[in-house]
């Protein structure tokens, strides 16, 4: 029988074998590295809401305050969706016949809750104070974005692990006057600013497990 | 609006009553803090409007149902506040989450956020105050009132468990009615119409035929239905019985006063406490929690001199535990010792001639043994020497005489005034409650009694035997049953109706010194139960009662709004105290002192005693389903999930008895086998066994015959009768070996052996560091050369700077009474899970704190000591410097921070701890109520009410993971955020572990190290502080105080305590 | 016995032809169609506590790892003795081969491929243990430093960290150094090959060896410097694996004479393992003057050596406990011998230090059965001196609340039992398919090779 069984590209084969076997584990690590991240997934999260309220028109338009509607974000971990009787202090008025409305006004009537979906939405494991955070001078938009332009809320930051540590540890370029925190469109005045607010605050985000994991 | 059914509009008005106006929250820093809004850990489902329509059908009966979007379930759900459903997976994230805002909120609450209400719990006819947390509106822990008397903010294991009973699935849902085979679920409207026939009938004989058997209650509220149900009925009955209340106390005070007194302590008062078989520590005790305090207060070295204690018992109790001198006798012997006190102190006190004439010495037997009479005469000159400033008490149980004997001692000592006073006991009954069942029992056989009328209670089970009270109850023409659960007595009555939880219903109660409390409800009935009042006042004709109303007409003094108001937020209402009555004392004749009152110490077989006594977690038994309780373990056996009868060690050579055998006790013609426990310290010939326990209808965890799932251990009311009610005689044991189960202890799991012996004994004087006050007082160091060892040098500079703050704990060893009330407290704020028998048995139990029971000196008349251990968050952790993947790191406070989501469960941290305080979750041991995993929740709706006990401030840990003590680092957080939100600082004692705020005698103190002032810091610094193995350079953040004893010169030979710290047998 | 019938080395050799003769000899037996009886016996039975292992794992995967008997305190029970055991065999392999290489110890060539080889599968067993025996067996991937969203890394001071690469590392050059032997044998399969298939599955394998000086040449070299890297692996593995416990703070594992003290007992275990498998299948596979009684007698000499080490060892460990005065570790090595765990600690005693003696006896040595019956009898000892290491020290350590008793479960014993069955499935299928001798070596030394020296 034939004494060579092999084609000649065989040589190659130590070759290709030794570029495969090289590249594959930095190419599977990349794969993972970006493809499982929440930068990938989760950013973007856009979902349908049982009323289609536009932060765009309320927050940027009309101008009203985020703390008018999520009023309890000062002094509670959770910046609370605000209840039916919100929207109806106003809407009492206005739009009173609009069919979008109707699951509101339905609700405010029978009691029963307007489901609204989450967009942020941190693992069980992670407690996120809201208090915490507006009460230093980070402000609504270094996390949500620019609500006051969305139509539709949706995700904007990663929300990982890794991207509040870049924060807790260089907290300088998130920092603003605390009666600035709901502005969409304040700047740091100079590149100082951020280390001397720091100082005068003695802002000093723990790195402790402890911090946001119980 | 317009269909509201009537049930649906109670439900309105009791839930707007317990959401907002009417109640008013306590304004307590600790806990009281923000929270999420949405629901963190596994809480999160409950509250879906799917889950609460499901277990709303799950729960009501077919016919007693509303409609789901009724508007009562519609407020159910407001007041639930804003929750999170779940809706299938998202296509690359994990689940949909949905958010549910109320639709109005109630003013002044904030989503997320918990508030403490003050309430107030009733057990055996006397109130404690207490705290409830609600988050949301779920009741999720419970706290003491520290303005409460019988309080002082201390909670008992079984108070703090009541919030798992509130959530129990086993809990009764729908009215029953029908008997044995005939049974079927029936509502209240049905009930409503069989009791309007019921009532007819009895109005023509005047209510000849009624007959209402309740529990001891204090409630002024019930006690003025009462009186109107007995107006409306004067033919009727009303028979109180509660098996685990004593008729000594009331018949002794009879004796000695010719009228009832209740008897009150001030133990911060007296240099000298005498306890007669008295555990007055004990929570069961009448203010034991308060007595606790108080006891423990002037038991501080640092003050130059403190109380001595001396406990005269038949086995180890707590008071024993912290007493300076034990002395063993069977329960029978009390009474002789009683007499020859009185005798021998009378002698020397030539008491005032109206007192009547003394004691003559009894000639009993064990009085010869030099020992014993060495102890007692040492014990009467101390009580000379401290002539009004002593105080003796005897135990519930003991019979009358024994009381009256007592209260003529104080009044011979001239206690009464100054460490003892009395009020009068105006609710006492004029006959015992046994004979008052008795009689109960003859009416029934004799088919006098038309209707039965059972508030709460279980008497089928807990009547004594000879009684044959379930078959009694057959007689009765209708029987009608209010209880939490469908228990022995359900099935046996005609009528079951579900019971209101006293977190579900309006009402009030009395203190042991009449201070009354409101009982506040935090949630509606979440089976539509109804309270005793409610039953009472409709069988007293009022129509659709509302607690409420009923509770507020009962108390024209908090008419006005303010008042009200104020009662709500204190808990307590001032003033309310009984006025301290100047009982005279009369002439008591000579006490009959027959055998075996007169006996030997020990017994033979046949002779011997059996000592019935009430469970320290189950109580009678109405907590047998009380997993958190099941699971506890017992103070001084360290037994879970079972009872056993204790023997002394030499009493059990003598019979040959083993550790842990199989034991069959007989008590006359009746017997029960069950395990056998070698309990050092306890009195010869004297057996005891707790009751409660052989539950044969208690539900899922407690023993539940009808679906085979086995009572946990066994039933003592099988073998109390009548005449052996206290303290049964000539009993007879014989042992079967040992047991096939391994012995469900979380200490000494299996016999430690010569070696072990050896080991422990060698190791124990460094561990729980032990002196007297005088060596204290000559050398106050002398805790810390108890060890010697090299200086403790570090590789490395400690991983951070504590110089924010630096969390530390103190733990007084003097003042630890090994109550284990600080257990449930961690279990119940950091959701661990319970285990179950089979799983303790081989050494997994959860239980974060521990609190380890070690034996010094011979077995014979062994010396107990307590020492609780939480995680020691050491500095130079060794647990944190094995962990493969960093799921346990140092903060920056110096917590040893445990990350269970990042945790793969190698547990190394475990093995390399040298406190084993670590614990592991070997199977998912909250599969029930979370499903799987975290992420795939159970649908089933009975394990979603489970889940509602759960605080939604700790991560629910699930399979495979390490868990441990974080000295509560939710409180911390929280209280940390508050604080800075408003950049004020943090005082001292704002934050309060969970174990510390629930802690009756405050042994356990937390703080800030940094804070110079903090009482912590100045603990740590006192000479007696401790580091448990701190030559291992652990530097571990917990200290101990060691424990100083104040022994009696006369009864401590010098080399006795040396060699007695030397030995242990534990 | 179907080979050893037509044995070409039952007759007296004779030279010129002896090459071809080892050859056939070895090659034979992954040629003949029908392997003896008894490895059909001996597979079918791995089979079956194969079958046994996976149904364990799958059992304690799905219902979480306490259907083995870990409790606190002993929360590591079997799982880890069987690691640290299987770990130890993986030792003898890497030993024979690199090490006796160096030392230029020839009479190695005859067992130093299947040596090898087991020790390739014993480091297989060994390796499933850690990554199951973890609470979350579907996280291991933490203890890699793979980037990631947390910003999370594994943490490097961790002993069980310095595992995680100390065997990675060591199955790695392994596996090279034992594949790269079988080259050339490979080659030699595929030129006598008779079927296209294992023409073309030796060939692929074979990897184009030609034989040529210049391969020959590239090899020699090759072989040296894995042998000279391999050689500080044979230390390095265990005494890595011995920080496990020497590092901790346990009264039993914290001591400094882990290191060499495991070392020399896993290649104690691991050549009474070598020896327990040469002797049959030289045995069966008809192999007798390949692996001679010499062969057996030098691995005896050195079981005695090694024991005499480990029990040294055992002997050192009292006297420091006693010699510390540390009341907790001389209290831990009293427990030892006489406490409730006894009985694990004089089986392992007679098993690793007694019975082994019997090697002083050249009568006992050279007898391959007695062989067989010390090197089963080691095993069983080493088993249990990690049993002995691991639980008893954990179950009565500083708090004596907190003692406890470790019972194992049914799912243990399954667990134990099966792991052998993965051993010996992968080492049955190389005795049939790959070339149980380094034909190539052994030509090397055998006299032949020197009678005409300049082939």
């Amino acid at each position: 029988m034939n004494l060579f069984v092999f084609p000649r590209w065989a040589n190659k084969t130590r070759q290709i074998a030794g570029v495969v076997l090289g590249v594959a584990p930095i190419y599977l690590i990349a794969l993972i590295w970006y493809g499982a991240s929440p930068k990938t997934t989760d950013v973007g999260y856009m979902p349908e809401q049982p009323v289609p309220y536009s932060h765009a028109l309320h927050a940027g338009q009309l101008g009203i305050d985020c703390r008018y509607c999520h009023n309890t974000v000062e002094d509670s971990s959770h910046a609370a969706i605000p209840p039916a009787q919100t929207c109806m202090n106003c809407h009492s008025k206005v739009w009173t016949t609009s069919p979008k409305l109707a699951p509101i006004r339905e609700s405010y009537q029978t009691g029963r809750a307007v489901e609204w979906v989450k967009v942020h939405d941190l693992p069980d494991y992670a407690y996120f104070n809201h208090s915490a955070h507006v009460t230093r001078g980070i402000g609504c938009v270094s996390c949500h974005g620019r609500v006051d332009q969305m139509e539709k809320v949706y995700q904007h930051e990663p929300l990982s692990m890794g991207w509040c540590l870049d924060c807790h540890r260089n907290p300088e370029p998130n920092l603003r006057p605390v009666e600035e925190v709901t502005n969409m469109t304040w700047a740091q005045p100079n590149p100082e600013f951020g280390k001397e607010f720091r100082e005068k605050n003695h802002i000093a985000p723990p790195t402790d497990c402890s911090t946001c994991h119980r | 609006m317009s269909s509201i059914s009537d049930k649906s509009k109670k439900r309105l008005s009791v839930l707007s009553n317990a959401s907002d106006a009417s109640t008013a929250p306590v304004s307590v820093g600790v806990g009281d803090t923000s929270k999420p809004t949405y629901w963190k850990s596994l809480a999160e489902l409950e509250q879906s409007p799917e889950f609460l329509e499901l277990a709303a059908r799950e729960f009501a009966a077919p016919l007693d149902q509303e409609p789901p979007n009724s508007p009562g379930r519609r407020r159910f759900m407001q007041i639930m506040g804003a929750s999170m459903s779940l809706a299938g997976l998202d296509a690359c994230r994990w689940r949909e989450d949905k958010i549910l805002p109320l639709s109005r909120r109630p003013e002044g609450t904030i989503p997320g956020s918990s508030r403490y209400f003050a309430t107030a719990m009733e057990l055996n006819g006397n109130a404690v105050g207490l705290y409830a947390s609600s988050y949301d509106g779920r009741p999720i822990k419970i706290e003491g009132n520290p303005a409460h008397p019988d309080s002082l903010g201390a909670a008992a294991a079984f108070h703090q468990a009541t919030v798992l009973g509130l959530y129990d699935p086993d809990r009764s849902s729908s009215v029953v009615s029908g008997a044995g085979a005939a049974r079927k679920a029936s509502s209240w409207n049905e009930f409503g119409k069989a009791l309007g026939e019921i009532l007819s009938a009895l109005r023509t004989s005047a209510g000849a035929g009624l007959r209402v058997l309740a529990e001891r209650s204090s409630s002024p509220s019930l006690a003025e239905q009462k009186r109107r149900l007995l107006a409306a009925f004067p033919q009727a009955k009303w028979v109180t019985f509660e098996p685990t209340a004593s008729d000594g106390p009331r018949a002794g005070s009879v004796l000695a006063f010719g009228k009832a007194y209740r008897s009150h302590y001030a133990f911060d008062a007296a240099k000298v406490v005498v306890t007669l078989d008295a555990d007055v520590v004990h929570p069961t005790f009448p203010a034991g929690l308060a007595n606790a305090r108080t006891l423990t207060k002037n038991r501080l070295p640092e003050a130059g001199e403190m109380s001595r204690v001396y406990a005269i018992e038949s086995c180890v109790t707590l008071t024993g535990g912290i007493s300076d001198h034990r002395l063993a006798v069977k329960a029978t012997l009390i009474k002789s010792v009683a007499a020859y006190l009185d005798a021998v102190v009378s002698a020397k006190a030539n008491p005032l001639p109206e007192f009547g004439a003394a004691q003559d010495k009894p000639a009993a037997e064990f009085l010869k043994d030099a020992k014993v009479a060495k102890f007692l005469d040492s014990v009467a000159a101390d009580l000379l020497a401290n002539i009004g400033r002593s105080v003796v008490v005897a135990g519930q149980h003991q019979p009358a005489q024994v009381h009256a004997l007592v209260h003529r001692l104080n009044a011979v000592l001239g206690n009464v005034g100054r460490t003892v006073s009395y009020t009068e006991d105006t609710g006492a009954e004029a006959e015992s409650d046994l004979a008052a069942l008795k009689s109960l029992t003859e009416e029934l056989n004799g088919g006098k009694v038309e209707a039965l009328l059972i508030l709460g209670g279980n008497p089928v089970f807990t009547a004594p035997a000879d009684l044959a009270f379930g078959d009694a109850l057959a007689k009765a023409k209708s029987s009608i049953h209010l209880s939490l659960y469908e228990d022995e007595t359900s099935l046996r009555s005609s009528w079951h109706l579900p019971a209101a939880h006293y977190l579900e219903s309006w009402g009030d109660a009395l203190s042991w010194n009449g201070t009354l409390s409101i009982v506040q409800p935090l949630i509606a009935p979440l089976h539509g139960g109804k309270s005793a009042l409610e039953i009472v006042a409709e069988f007293a004709g009022t129509p659709e009662p509302k607690p409420l109303d009923l509770v507020r007409a009962g108390h024209p003094e908090l008419t006005a709004e303010h008042a009200w108001r104020r009662a709500l937020a204190s808990g307590v209402v001032d003033g309310t105290a009984a006025a301290h009555a100047e009982p005279k004392l009369q002439a008591l004749g000579k006490v009959a002192l027959v055998e075996p009152e007169l006996g030997a110490l020990g017994g033979a077989n046949g002779k011997l005693e059996l000592v019935f006594s009430v469970d320290p977690k189950i109580f009678d038994g109405r907590y047998a389903n009380n997993a958190w309780l099941q699971e506890l373990p017992e103070s001084m056996t360290k037994l879970t999930w079972d009872n056993a009868v204790m023997i002394s060690p030499r009493t059990a050579k003598e019979l040959g008895v083993n550790d842990a055998d199989s034991i069959t006790v007989s008590v006359g013609n009746r017997q029960i086998t069950l395990l056998a426990l070698i309990a050092p310290g306890h009195a010869d010939g004297s057996l005891r066994i707790t009751l409660g326990h052989g539950r044969t209808a208690a539900g899922h965890v407690g023993g539940l015959v009808s679906e085979s799932i086995d009572p946990v251990g066994a039933n003592a009311y099988a073998l109390r009768s009548a005449e052996g009610y206290e303290i049964a005689t000539g009993v007879s044991v014989q042992s079967h070996g040992t047991v096939s189960y391994r012995v469900s202890s979380t200490q000494d799991i299996y016999t430690v052996g010569e070696i072990g012996q050896q080991g422990t004994q060698e190791r124990l004087p460094a561990l729980v560091r032990e002196g007297t006050l005088e060596e204290f007082k000559h050398d106050p160091k002398f805790v810390e050369e108890i060890v010697e060892h090299n200086p403790l040098l570090s590789l490395w500079v400690p991983p951070v700077s504590y110089d924010g703050h630096k969390w530390g704990m103190s733990i007084d060893l003097n003042k630890c009474i090994g109550c284990s009330a600080c257990v449930t407290a961690c279990q119940a704020e950091n959701n661990i899970p319970v285990v179950g028998k089979e799983n303790v048995a081989k050494g997994r139990e959860m239980l974060w704190l521990r609190v380890d029971r070690y034996y010094k000196g011979e077995p014979e008349d062994a010396e107990v000591s307590f020492q609780p251990i939480p995680c020691q968050q050491c500095e130079n952790a060794p647990c944190e410097q094995v962990c493969p993947v960093g799921a346990t790191m140092h903060s920056s406070e110096g917590l040893n921070d445990m990350v269970y989501n990042r945790c793969i469960g190698t547990r190394y941290c475990s093995n390399n701890c040298p406190y084993k305080v670590r614990r592991f979750n070997y199977f998912n041991y909250n599969l029930d109520t979370i499903g799987v995993t975290p992420y795939t929740p159970t649908d089933d709706p009975k394990a979603k009410v489970k889940a509602m006990v759960f605080n939604p401030e700790v991560t629910v840990r699930s399979r495979g993971v390490m868990e441990k003590c974080t000295f509560c680092v939710q409180r911390i957080q929280n209280v940390k955020i508050k604080a800075k939100n408003v950049k004020r600082p943090i005082e001292d004692g704002e934050i309060k572990t969970a174990c510390q705020q629930t802690c009756p005698t405050g042994a356990i103190v937390f703080g800030d190290l940094n804070d110079g002032k903090a009482q912590v810091t100045g603990l740590q610094r006192l000479p007696r502080s401790y580091a448990l193995l701190g030559e291992l350079n652990n530097k571990p953040r917990v200290q101990y105080l060691a424990r100083i004893k104040n022994p009696n010169p006369a009864l401590t030979p010098a080399e006795a305590h040396a060699e007695a710290s030397k030995s242990e047998h534990g | 016995m179907a080979i050893s019938d037509v044995n070409p080395y039952e007759a007296p050799p004779a030279g010129a032809n002896m090459f071809a003769r080892i050859t056939d000899n070895v090659s034979r037996i992954a040629e003949t169609p029908t392997p003896p009886r008894a490895w059909y016996i001996a597979f079918g039975f791995a089979q079956l506590l194969l079958v046994m292992f996976m149904g364990s794992l799958g059992y304690v995967i799905w219902n979480g790892i306490g259907a083995w008997g870990n409790m606190m305190p002993v929360a590591w029970g079997f799982p880890i003795v069987n690691f640290v055991f299987w770990i130890g065999i993986g030792h003898a392999g890497t030993l024979i081969s690199a090490v006796l290489f160096l030392f230029r110890q020839n009479w190695r060539t005859a067992i130093n491929r299947f040596a090898e080889a087991m020790t390739i599968f014993a480091v297989v067993c060994a390796g499933i243990f850690p990554g199951m025996h973890i609470g979350r067996p579907w996280l291991p991937y933490y203890m890699f430093p793979i980037p990631n969203q947390m910003n999370m890394w594994p943490q490097f001071r961790s002993p069980l960290e310095w595992d995680v690469f100390a065997v990675s590392t060591y199955a790695t050059v392994s596996i090279l150094f034992w594949y790269m032997g079988m080259i050339p044998d490979f080659a030699t399969f595929r030129d006598r090959a008779t079927t296209t298939v294992r023409r073309v599955a030796y060939g692929i394998v074979a990897m184009g060896w030609r034989g040529s000086s210049r391969q020959w040449h590239v090899y020699e070299r090759a072989y040296l410097i894995l042998a000279a890297l391999a050689t500080p692996l044979v230390l390095s593995v265990h005494s890595v694996v011995s920080f496990d416990f020497a590092t901790a703070q346990l009264p039993g594992w914290h001591t400094t004479i882990f290191p060499p003290y495991f070392v020399a007992g896993a290649i104690f275990g691991g050549f009474a393992m070598v020896v327990t498998l040469a002797v049959p299948a030289r045995q069966f596979f008809g192999l007798k003057r390949i692996i001679t009684i010499r062969h057996l007698e030098l691995m005896n000499k050195v079981i005695m050596a090694t024991g005499l080490i480990v029990g040294y060892a055992y002997g050192m460990e009292f006297f420091v406990a006693y010699y510390s005065g540390n009341k907790y570790e001389v209290f831990t090595f009293v427990n030892r011998a006489f406490g409730p765990y006894a009985w694990a600690y004089w089986t392992m005693i007679t098993c690793n230090v007694l019975l082994p003696q019997l090697h002083w006896l050249p009568k006992f040595r050279t007898n391959p059965w007695c062989t067989l019956a010390i090197g089963l009898v080691v095993n069983v000892g080493m088993w249990f001196e990690r049993f002995v290491i691991i639980c008893t020290s954990l179950s009565r350590d500083f708090l004596p609340s907190s003692w406890g008793y470790f019972i194992p479960t049914p799912v243990d014993l399954m667990t134990l039992g099966g792991s052998f069955g993965l051993f010996f499935t992968l080492f049955l299928l190389f005795c049939r398919y790959l070339p149980m001798v380094a034909m190539a070596e052994v030509k090397a030394f055998s006299p032949a090779g020197h009678a005409h020296g300049d082939h």
